[in-house]
């Protein structure tokens, strides 16, 4: 499969972060960025492609250790890989020293293991700043130590965050601190579906602590279990985590491994039925980086292909204005060039829970799911109607002026309602049925047709919602 | 030869600062800086001079030793408690990385009070608040009033207790980037990949960290180039509240308490100006100041 020029410059820089032999890394960062004869290279592109797989302050911390190797990525790039790095890092510093407190209170009481990231920090990366993070995970050994950790997080300011964790997925939902903006992520297991009761407890047993200056250390898991790990989740959610990050990790563990530990790998997944889960991201992780793949006679997996193709897409993160406002105002044209990013979607939905037997979805589905969610939106359906009966969102609500100030905490959202507004949403709470609310404003002297249009506009909001 | 090239190789930086005494700053009640490394010691006093620990300051609640990894050239990599966090590649870019992520570590560890993205400056016995995003003049036009006859409150971020509603001051150095180096005397510029070359001044003088004031006035700046006079235009509460949301770090997901905090303080006077001369943006501010001032005394 072809790769663009932007996204071999980077395999190439990434490449030289993970490999021994850097002067002949080097020389690749060097031959690719002089493009190919295909196209020039764009240095937008290039930059969209790091951004989208967060992978900039990691280049922005090499270019500062490394002046040959800063020299050879794309001219015009390096300002904005300085100025990655330097967010992170402000972000790091905080959260490492909140990472150790807590640390330090939950190993009072029960142990704990510091997973995926958060524990690279100390395992990989020469530096916080290398890596961006937005959340931290932490491993418990049974579903009560995990309830105990967060009743000990609670008084310490963490609370639920809203969010849709499924009751069985392998993690908590999240707790967050709102003045430390820090998330934790607390597991009962390593992945979604669960691993062999064996294989969790065999992994917990064997963690290791990593030494730090004045006595600390970290828990984390051996080196063989954590390339194991990031294996399973490097392809787990492709679309929304950063999937060239999840695969130059694992790329960076597996070279990392011993001869003994990369067989002491392949016999624990063997031997636990894991090597479906494990083997994909390996392979890929060597086809890219020149890893070992461990696996190297294991059936591929489709989602690889499927992988090596999302690894050249861009702006999953975060739609740029001009996107987003395009999104809103108009349906998507159904064009040819639409074709390969429809095709892509139905791989995503056949492939998403292939690992979950009551949650496959077969191609046939796929297809139908993605004709269906195409053709809505170019349809463009009008919104729904008012329900006749209504409740009001739960709001944190102040008077400033003439107004009240609402904070959705579920949304985020932010909204200022005038005096009608205000009033219909307040007589949401005492009264559901919109029709008394419409006869009651009569007496106070709007129409019917300005009560209904002010109901619409609270419910497109979603400030009032079905009861 | 400059301060920064007098610290770059002092005799006692050859053991990595260990024979060097220890120097603290106190950012706030909750957090402490110290280290041993000049070089560190440098960039913490041109951001954080005016909180420099005097030796006579209550002990804060954490204590962060900052080292530096020994480089025999070229990048510094600046470690906190013994955590490697992040390099910089050389010592003019030590102050604007400390500034930014020490700043950002008090304004999440501070649990009694709302940040706002804001300089304050306390005119007349009136305490001014600037919110703004970056780029807006916020702290040219703070850092001319604290020249001229103010006292320096904060600069960057600006504290108002849940409790009180009162502004604790945070004096941090003003830091003024390129485009306004040219309205105060020349002095050590630092170098930010982020925003650039940057310069930071002391203001003569600083409120002190524990007092304590009531917000008596909002100025929203925005600065452009080739504005010819001043605007003025005075704002609404609700206006004020939606800009404080704006400016408010982490937002109104911060504390439950801020949405009732914003409501409260959006009832202060507040303007917004639109300025290109910082002078003539400055004088309008000081008569805002004082008209404040007549009618809290009258």
């Amino acid at each position: 499969m072809s790769r663009s020029v932007e996204l071999e410059v980077l395999l190439a820089a990434l490449g030289v972060c993970i490999a021994a032999d850097r002067p002949r890394g080097c020389a690749l960062v060097c031959a690719s960025s002089r493009g190919s004869r295909r196209a020039p290279l764009s240095t937008a592109r290039w930059l969209a492609l790091v951004d989208e797989h967060q992978l900039g302050p990691l280049l922005g911390a090499r270019s500062i250790a490394d002046g040959s190797f800063a020299a050879r990525l794309p001219s015009g790039a390096l300002p904005w890989l300085r100025a990655a790095h330097l967010s992170a890092g402000a972000d790091a510093m905080l959260r490492g020293i909140e990472l150790l407190e807590l640390l330090e209170r939950l190993e009072r009481e029960i142990p704990v293991v510091v997973l995926k990231g958060a524990a690279l920090v100390f395992t990989f990366y020469a530096e916080s700043a290398e890596r961006e993070m937005s959340d931290v995970d932490l491993l418990f050994a049974s579903p009560e130590h995990a309830a105990r950790a967060r009743a000990l997080l609670r008084d310490r300011g963490y609370v639920e965050a809203p969010n849709d964790t499924r009751a069985d997925h392998h993690h908590l939902p999240p707790l967050r601190h709102g003045v430390r903006e820090m998330s934790l992520e607390l597991h009962t297991d390593l992945a979604t579906p669960p691993l062999p009761p064996a294989a969790l407890a065999a992994l917990f047993a064997s963690r290791r602590r990593v030494g730090l200056e004045r006595g600390r250390s970290v828990p984390v898991l051996d080196p063989m279990g954590a390339c194991l790990h990031h294996a399973i989740h490097a392809l787990a959610d492709p679309i929304d985590s950063p999937l060239l990050r999840n695969l130059f990790e694992v790329g960076a563990l597996a070279t990392g491994l011993s001869i003994e530990e990369r067989a002491r790998l392949a016999a624990f997944a063997e031997e636990h039925g894991l090597v479906g889960r494990v083997a994909p991201a390996l392979r890929l992780a060597s086809v890219l980086f020149g890893s070992p793949p461990v696996f190297a006679r294991a059936p591929r997996c489709p989602v690889e292909r499927w992988a090596l193709r999302r690894l050249e897409w861009t702006g999953t993160r975060h739609p740029g204005p001009l996107e987003r406002s395009r999104r809103l105002a108009s349906p998507p044209a159904f064009g040819w060039a639409e074709v390969p990013g429809f095709l892509d979607d139905v791989a995503r939905r056949h492939l998403a829970h292939r690992d979950e037997p009551g949650r496959r979805v077969s191609l046939l589905r796929a297809l139908a799911g993605a004709l269906f969610h195409w053709g809505h939106s170019m349809v463009r359906p009008a919104p729904p109607p008012v329900p006749r009966r209504v409740r009001p969102a739960l709001l944190r609500t102040a008077t400033v002026g003439r107004s009240l100030l609402a904070h959705d905490p579920e949304t985020g959202s932010v909204h200022l309602m005038n005096g009608r507004a205000a009033a219909l949403w307040l007589a949401a709470r005492e009264e559901p049925d919109t029709q008394v609310h419409i006869a009651r404003f009569l007496e106070r002297g709007l129409t019917e047709a300005e009560t209904r249009a002010a109901l619409e506009d609270l419910w497109s909001r979603g400030l009032l919602r079905a009861e | 030869m400059s301060p920064l090239d007098e610290v770059r190789d002092p005799p006692s930086r050859a053991d990595g600062g260990r024979s060097a005494p220890e120097r603290r700053w106190r950012l706030c009640r909750e957090l402490s800086v110290a280290t041993r490394d000049p070089l560190v010691a440098a960039a913490l006093d041109a951001v954080f001079g005016q909180l420099a620990d005097r030796g006579t300051d209550p002990e804060s609640a954490r204590c962060l030793v900052l080292t530096l990894q020994p480089s025999p050239a070229g990048p510094l990599r600046l470690c906190v408690s013994g955590l490697p966090i992040v390099s910089v590649s050389d010592a003019r870019e030590l102050a604007p990385a400390l500034e930014v992520a020490l700043v950002g570590f008090v304004v999440r560890i501070r649990d009694d009070a709302a940040a706002f993205h804001a300089a304050a400056v306390e005119l007349q016995g009136v305490s001014v608040v600037f919110p703004g995003p970056k780029g807006s003049g916020k702290s040219t036009l703070a850092l001319t009033l604290a020249l001229e006859s103010g006292r320096a409150i904060g600069d960057e971020v600006v504290f108002v207790e849940y409790g009180t509603g009162r502004v604790a001051p945070f004096p941090k150095h003003p830091c003024i980037k390129a485009g306004a180096f040219a309205v105060f005397e020349e002095t050590m510029t630092y170098a930010d990949p982020s925003r650039g070359p940057v310069r930071y001044f002391a203001p003569p003088v600083a409120a002190p960290v524990e007092a304590r004031f009531e917000v008596g006035l909002f100025v929203f700046p925005t600065w452009s180039e080739g504005q010819e006079v001043a605007r003025i235009a005075e704002l609404g509460p609700e206006e004020v509240a939606l800009e404080l949301v704006e400016q408010s770090f982490g937002g109104l997901e911060r504390d439950p308490r801020l949405l009732d905090l914003i409501c409260r303080l959006a009832r202060r006077p507040a303007f917004r100006i639109n300025y290109s001369d910082a002078e003539v943006a400055a004088a309008w501010v000081q008569r805002l100041a004082g008209a404040r001032r007549r009618v809290a005394l009258g």
